[in-house]
């Protein structure tokens, strides 16, 4: 039984199959036997009344030939009796050939065939040869008498043969189908056997297979060994199904440890083509991979965090500065208006002012106009001088010539004393009183001279006094000259000034209106730096807020980062 | 117009002078003295006895004299009469300033010689004490020495009217080759 269990499966189909198949087969042959001997019964009743036909024919030819004399008609049924006569030779031919089956048929056969053969003799060689010959009276002699007892011999005998094989061929029908009935049950029967076995062999464990695989789709795997001993498909089947449910749980073991966050583990695929084992490879490899970074991600986040921490710490510091500075600037913006006020007023009184700096500067332009006529006045005066001064000079020079006149005059006068001396030492003696004349006259002369060198001093002076004169009165005029221009420039610059001022005096007015402006615009600044002020203080919230955020974000790096030191690489 | 020193100063000054000159000579008798006239040659002092000097005339209307020694400046007029003017610089070794009308020429005479010597200045005639006259330190030599008599503590150098005058050298006989 095991090694039958251990065949293939087609095989043991193809055994059950063949089995009913030889049954039916078998049934087949019995019919075809059945209805061979009924068809041959059946044949055996026709032919018999085929030949009794054949010879009420015959009967019926050598009747119709005694009567009539036409030759046509005449020589038509002589073929027609010829023909007749093969035909019944051939029937009773048939009959012998099936003969086989019954004795008592084969008997009555073989004594039909006896009366015939003489039947026929005497048919062919008496009566038809008579009947050629036209003697239809020795024709119908020998026909008559001892050739119809033949004849009706021979159909009564053809009766019974037709009644005999009918009452055969009934009975073997019967038979057949009392046979067809037993062979019938007993191949349903063994049909009914066979697929109750397959049926137990197959389905039975497929079914329990089905519901193993059941339990695998919805995530149940067994845990108990799965193989039936056997080594034909479902076993193999069974088998393949363990190996299924082994690397499965191979699997949901290692998912299990994965999910435990071992990622040490280390998949090798069983073949090629798995690709659950690759997919589980690569997924790892992908998870430590992933983890890594993630690993690395979350020190990026902690520290990010940390850092923005800091940064939101020193940014809500800053925000606290800024709303101190904010308030001072509101304050301070409060100060320049009221110093854009006062510059409102201050230009309001710069251009009254200007007003009036016109009307001098008017004022002072007529004054230079005095101014350039005095000018000129002084200019004739200095001129005047100028001529004075260089007669003065001239005469200067007058007074040195003659001064000149007088200094040779001395030299002479000194001449002569020291002559005189000379005269007075010749005459020794007596020229003791003209020495001391002499003398005096020369010290006359030295106290001349001495005079004339003081009067010449002062007249260089004089001269030097006077050059200087000169020359100052040269640069007076000069200097009045350029006074005139100054003044005449003066004049211009101050009509230039006139207009410049009254241009200033203009501005002055647009800058009083600008000013205006200025405080209208500055009272907004204020309004604005209010609300500034506003925005900075929710600014300091949102900021303290953002902190206290950034600092639950660095206690979520800290516990990704616990989370993540779960994951064992 | 007051002086400076007022009436008291001027008093004592014009005291003073009359004292000066109320003073007798010195009692010296006259043989010892010599009167020199006092002459500068490039502000250095000479001195001539005046007896000797025949007189003083400014330079007027001075001739060159072309083909003459250096020393001959050239010829004056004076009252008619042709004068040579000697220049005892060139022999002095002294500088020439170069001539003005301001310089003077004293006149030497004796018999027929008659020449001028070229005087920058001329001071006056004074009357010293022939003891003061020391004779011609001996460092002298040259032309210079035979013309000096002596020199005073005052360094007035006195010259030698007969030496000057006797001087062969000074008699110019040139003559122009043609």
């Amino acid at each position: 039984m095991n090694g039958f269990n251990n065949l293939k499966t087609g095989t043991k189909m193809v055994l059950g199959l063949g089995l009913i198949v030889a049954l039916l087969v078998l049934l087949g042959g019995m019919a075809q036997h059945a209805m061979e001997e009924i068809t041959q019964s059946r044949n055996v009743a026709v032919q018999a009344n085929a030949l009794e036909a054949s010879l009420n024919d015959d009967r019926a030819i050598v009747l119709t030939l005694l009567s009539i004399d036409d030759a046509t008609t005449r020589s038509n049924l002589f073929d027609e009796a010829a023909k007749n006569g093969k035909s019944a030779a051939t029937y009773l031919q048939g009959m012998h050939s099936l003969t086989q089956m019954d004795p008592e048929l084969a008997a009555m056969i073989s004594q039909f065939a006896e009366q015939y053969a003489v039947y026929g003799q005497v048919r062919d060689g008496q009566v038809l040869t008579l009947l050629r010959k036209g003697q239809v009276e020795a024709a119908r002699a020998a026909s008559l008498g001892e050739q119809n007892s033949r004849y009706l011999a021979m159909r009564d005998l053809a009766e019974k043969l037709s009644d005999r094989a009918l009452a055969l061929g009934t009975q073997q029908a019967a038979s057949a189908r009392s046979t067809f009935a037993m062979v019938g049950v007993l191949a349903l029967l063994l049909a009914m056997l066979i697929g109750w076995w397959l049926t137990h062999t197959i389905a039975g464990p497929l079914r329990s297979l089905t519901a193993a695989a059941e339990r695998i789709a919805i995530g149940d795997l067994p845990s108990e060994e799965l193989s039936l001993g056997r080594s034909d498909e479902v076993g193999l089947l069974h088998q393949a199904f363990g190996r299924m449910s082994r690397s499965l749980r191979q699997m949901a073991g290692i998912a299990h440890s994965i999910s435990e966050g071992d990622l040490r583990v280390s998949i090798e695929p069983q073949s090629e083509h798995d690709v659950l084992g690759k997919a589980f490879a690569s997924m790892i490899h992908n998870l430590r991979n992933l983890t890594a970074n993630i690993h690395e991600g979350i020190n990026v986040l902690s520290s990010s965090a940390s850092e923005i921490s800091t940064s939101t710490s020193e940014l809500a510091a800053s925000a606290t500065q800024t709303a101190v500075a904010v308030s001072e600037t509101t304050t301070t913006v409060e100060e320049v208006r009221q110093t854009a006020q006062m510059s409102s007023e201050k230009a309001r009184a710069v251009s009254d002012s200007a007003l009036r700096v016109a009307s001098i500067s008017e004022e002072g332009r007529k004054a230079t106009d005095d101014a350039t006529a005095g000018m000129a006045r002084i200019q004739q005066q200095m001129e005047l001088i100028a001529e004075s001064m260089v007669r003065l000079s001239e005469q200067s020079q007058a007074v040195g010539q003659i001064v000149a006149t007088v200094d040779d005059l001395t030299g002479q006068s000194k001449l002569l004393a020291v002559n005189a001396s000379i005269e007075a030492a010749k005459a020794g003696e007596h020229g003791k009183g003209f020495a001391v004349v002499a003398q005096e006259v020369k010290s006359l002369a030295e106290q001349s001279r001495q005079a004339t060198a003081q009067v010449r001093s002062i007249l260089g002076d004089i001269q030097q006094a006077t050059s200087a004169a000169v020359l100052a009165t040269e640069q007076g005029s000069h200097a009045v000259a350029e006074g005139v221009r100054q003044s005449t420039q003066a004049g211009q610059s101050i009509q230039a000034l006139t207009g410049s001022v009254s241009e200033a005096s203009q501005a002055a007015v647009q800058i009083a209106a600008s000013s205006q402006q200025q405080l209208v615009g500055v009272d907004q600044v204020a309004t604005a730096m209010e609300s500034i002020k506003l925005a900075s203080n929710q600014n300091v919230d949102s900021a303290k807020q953002m902190e206290t955020a950034a600092h639950g974000i660095k206690l979520l790096g800290e516990k990704l980062k616990q989370i993540a030191a779960g994951y064992r690489l | 117009m007051t002086s400076p020193h007022g009436p008291d100063a001027a008093h004592a000054i014009l005291r003073e002078r009359a004292q000066r000159l109320a003073q007798r000579p010195s009692g010296k008798p006259l043989d010892e003295q010599v009167e020199l006239l006092e002459f500068t040659l490039a502000h250095e002092r000479y001195a001539l006895l005046a007896s000797q000097v025949h007189d003083v005339q400014p330079l007027r209307d001075l001739t060159p004299l072309p083909c003459t020694p250096p020393f001959l400046r050239g010829l004056v007029n004076l009252r008619g009469r042709l004068v040579a003017v000697i220049d005892l610089k060139q022999f002095f070794g002294l500088p020439e300033p170069g001539i003005t009308d301001l310089h003077r020429i004293v006149l030497l005479r004796r018999g027929e010689v008659e020449i001028g010597l070229l005087a920058d200045t001329v001071e006056g005639v004074s009357v010293v004490d022939k003891s003061r006259i020391r004779p011609t330190p001996s460092i002298v030599g040259g032309v210079a020495a035979e013309y000096i008599v002596g020199v005073t503590p005052e360094r007035l150098v006195v010259l030698d009217t007969d030496a000057i005058l006797s001087d062969p050298r000074l008699v110019v006989d040139e003559d122009v080759n043609t």
